[in-house]
Formats: C-alpha cells, structure tokens, sequence
C-alpha cells in the first residue's frame, strides 16, 4: 500500500514537473474564491466543451445546403449518442452566452476595466462577439426552417452593408454555398480567433492580477486551490448542461423553406428582432455594431481613479440602462407576433 | 534502417491489396434530379459478376437494380433514379458479393438544374442557398412549420448509461473539488 502511494507521488511529481505546475503556486485575494469571480473560468469551461462536442458533430453534418438538414436528423436518430451531444453543443452555447453577459456585467460593476486593464477588458469585449458570431452561425447549420431565415437575414443585411458584408454574400464567391462558408468559419475561422484574443485575455489576467478594491485583502488564497475549485464548478456545469440536454433535447423545425418569415431567433438575439419590427432590415445592419462598439467605452469615458460603484453612479446608470432596455425589446419581441421584415 | 525497412514492407503488404483489385465506378452525370437516368460504368468486381446497384444517402437507401459484369469484371447500366429521392449528397454503391465499390453522386432539386441553372449570371449555389427566385415555386409546393420534427430520439442501452454515468461522474467528482477543503 505504502510503496503504491509513494508510485502515485512520483508520477504526480513526474508530471507536475514537466507541466510547470509550480507556476501556478501564487497568492491570489481570497474573495476570488466567490462565485463572481468564476465565471469566467465558467465561460471558459463552456468553450471548451463546445469545441469537444463540436468536433465530434464534425464527423456527421454536412455542410452542403441540400443536405444539410438530412444530416441533423442523422446525427439526432442514428449516430452513436449523437442526440446528446448535439443538444449538449447547443445548451452549452446557451449557457457560455450566459456566463460571459454575467462576467461582463461583474467585470463593469467592479469598475475592473480601468487602467492598467483596459486592454484585458477589451479582449473580453472581442470575445463576446466572436461567441455571439459563433452562435450565430451556427443557428444557420441546421438548415430549417428558423436557420432559413435567419440566413436570409444575414444576407439581406450584408447586402445592405457594403463592403463591410460583402463576405457574408451569396455572391461573393460562386464557388462554395454561403452555408458552407459560414460553416467553415463556424469550424475553424471563429475558433481560431477566439482562441487568440482568449489566449490575450489570460495572459493580462495572469501578470495584472486579479483586480482587488482598497481595502480588500490581497492575499489568502492560492491560485492552485482557485483552479481545483474550477474544475470542480466546470464538471458541476457539465452535469447540469448534460442534465438539460437529456432532459430538454435540441429541438429540430422542418427543413426551411425560402421566401417566408414565421421564425422568431433565438432568445439572445431577440432584441434585434424588436430593432427589426421598427426599423427594417436597416436596423438590422445599424443598431447591433451600434450597441457592440458602446461596450468598448467604459474604459475611455470613465476615466477615474476610483473603481468603486458608489464614485460611478452616472457610467453604472447608462450601462444597466443599456442593459435593461436590451432586455425590455427581448420581452416585446417574444410578446408581439412573428412579423415580415425582408420586405421592409 | 531496419525499421525504416520493416515500415515500407508493412506498408507495401498493406497497399498491394487495393492496388491489385484495381475497383472502379464512374457516373454519368455526376450531377442528377429525381426522376432522371443515370450511366454507371465500372470494373474490378470479379468474373462474371451480379452487381447490385443501390443509391446511399444519410437517411435512406434506394435500390437501383441488378448489372450483369463481363468475364474481367466490367460492367456498363444505366439506372433511373427514384423520383422520390429527396435533393442531397449521396452515393452510388455496386455490390458483387463481399467486393463493394462506390463513387459520390449529388441529387439536386428539380427545377434548380432545368431553366433557371441555364440562365447566365446565375449559379447553382446560389439559387439553392437563397432560394430567392425559387420562393414562389417552393411555398406552393412545401409548407413552413414551426413544428418541431418528430424525430426518433430513443436512445440505445449504451447510449443511456454513458450519458447517465458521464453526468454522475462529473457531479460527483465536480462536488468533490468544489467542497474539498
């Protein structure tokens, strides 16, 4: 038993020797331990399991539009545990929406953006988008009848945007469908760039150190017992994302038929289907960027010293403003009736 | 240098099989509709061989008929499609005996190939992937749903518990770390 344990101890320290494990031997605030300051670390885990269930869906779809659809029902009806693991792609996009909106939300209340982290706060802003992009796209890899839509969507407002959307065309290449290329970008452009500026994001987190109000105790922790008790949270977020996707599975539409708008998107972009129903496709091209590039702001407008809430009445009141009319529109739009926007 | 010399023999044993059948299948168009006729050529199935030709997509295979091979394994049919083969990727497959050999065919929609396909300026992704001239024809053909698909989400014994035992394991010993002290 002894010789056993002392076998066990060599191979940890064989292996924590090459991994640089002692890097992580760092104090950190012991308030990291609190629940806010994991979901980041959350959101991270999420995107982890979205590229492990990604590349298992890989082996199944078929991004060519004619069969696209036919290999959904593939993967849910006939490949190995294919139907839990595509609705554990889709409940885990859902839920890493969820925890990088509420890190977003914590990191502004805190103040967290402001000098010296301006560049870690804006890194954060990219990824936010990239993820959003990347749910997008892949909305649009089902190809029924909601992907139709919202594909028809992208491509009226891309035309409408120029240069800027020119990509995002039907007919910027004839060679390959825009599905296709939106699924290409969904595989390999998307992931590639998050995982860059995710890689950015880190690296600040790690050598500006985890950002601390005067006052709070610097000390108490250690960054090891903060990444144990991550793991412990990712595997608990699995189990809840598994738990969702047996109970709860992706649900499927008909294959999409063209020309016809009874579809509303998914709830994260249901505030921009209210911005449709009073502007048309024009707010479709307008408002989002708009309201993208308002989060890259705090950092250049609030510019003092002080990071505590009670200093930044005015920033914190325009931001969870911002916040809440997002919301309301989310609301109104999944209230009122499925409405014709193309055409507008 | 001894096994850079083992290596190439496993290889060159490996290979040998696939070079000396010497299989073929070729298709005539690449590129069919429901309902159309297709040329199937192909050889290496053996001596005087009954093909049986069959189309293979994800959810459905669609018999194509019998072909009769020559005393070197050749054989020459043409096979109709089944008007009922909904558009998409599939493959033809002949089977003679154990000896199997496939080559890719693309089904497309009816009216995507005949007339507007023709036009100039227009291509054949892009009408199938916005549809947009297609739209009238289609709505009075399909319906939109906002149904979901009934689908047959009945998961096999292995599938159940690894799903279930994946979902324990990752509770428990995601418990485990989070209380640890």
């Amino acid at each position: 038993m002894e010789e056993k344990k002392a076998e066990a101890h060599i191979l940890e320290s064989w292996w924590k020797l090459r991994l640089g494990w002692h890097g992580n031997d760092y104090s950190i605030p012991a308030l990291a331990n609190r629940l806010p300051y994991f979901l980041g670390g959350l959101t991270l885990c999420g995107i982890a399991m979205q590229i492990l269930t990604g590349i298992y869906l890989a082996q199944y779809y078929n991004p060519d539009p004619l069969s696209a659809h036919s290999s959904v029902i593939y993967i849910v009806e006939r490949a190995w545990l294919g139907d839990f693991v595509r609705s554990l792609h889709l409940w885990s996009a859902d839920l890493v929406l969820i925890t990088v909106t509420l890190h977003l939300l914590w990191v502004f209340w805190r103040g967290s953006y402001k000098k010296p982290r301006e560049l870690t706060y804006w890194a954060g802003v990219a990824m936010l988008g990239i993820l959003f992009f990347l749910y997008f796209t892949g909305t649009v890899m089902k190809n029924d009848q909601e992907a139709v839509e919202a594909l028809a969507h992208n491509i009226a407002a891309a035309e409408r945007a120029g240069v800027a959307g020119v990509l995002l065309t039907p007919g910027f290449t004839r060679s390959v469908p825009l599905l296709t290329r939106l699924y290409g970008m969904h595989i390999s452009v998307l992931p590639l760039a998050l995982l860059a500026v995710l890689g950015l994001h880190l690296w600040l987190v790690r050598y500006l150190d985890i950002h601390t109000h005067a006052g709070e105790a610097e000390g108490g922790s250690n960054f090891q017992v903060h990444l144990r008790k991550l793991a412990g949270l990712g595997l608990l977020f699995f189990a809840l994302v598994a738990l969702l996707a047996v109970f709860s599975p992706a649900p499927l539409l008909s294959e999409g038929v063209s020309g016809v708008e009874i579809t509303k998107p998914p709830f994260f972009f249901l505030w921009i289907y209210a911005v449709e129903n009073f502007l048309g496709i024009t707010g479709l091209v307008v408002v989002p960027p708009l309201v993208y590039l308002l989060f890259f702001l705090p950092p250049l407008i609030d510019r003092k010293p002080s990071p505590r809430p009670g200093d930044r009445k005015l920033i914190l009141a325009l931001g969870f403003g911002l916040i809440l009319l997002l919301f309301a529109l989310m609301v109104y739009a999944k209230l009122a009736p499925a409405q014709q926007h193309l055409g507008m | 240098m001894k096994r850079i010399i083992f290596l190439s023999l496993v290889l060159a044993v490996w290979t040998l099989p696939a070079a000396a059948h010497g299989t073929s299948l070729s298709l005539r168009p690449s590129q069919v509709q429901p309902g159309d006729r297709l040329a199937v050529e192909g050889a290496g199935l053996g001596e005087n061989p009954v093909i049986q030709l069959t189309l293979e997509g994800a959810l459905n295979t669609y018999p194509l008929g019998e072909a009769q091979g020559n005393a070197h394994g050749e054989f020459q049919a043409e096979v109709l499609i089944p008007a009922e083969v909904k558009p998409g990727s599939y493959t033809v497959v002949a089977q003679a005996g154990t000896t199997t050999v496939s080559a890719p065919l693309r089904v497309a929609k009816r009216d995507v190939l005949r007339g507007d396909a023709e036009k100039p300026g227009t291509t054949l992704q892009e009408q199938e992937s916005t549809g947009a001239e297609h739209g009238a024809k289609e709505r009075s053909e399909e319906h939109a749903s906002l149904e979901p698909l009934q689908l047959d989400r009945s998961w096999s014994p292995s599938e159940t518990t690894t799903a279930w035992g994946l979902i324990l394991l990752a509770a428990l010993v995601g418990g485990l770390l989070w209380f640890k002290r």
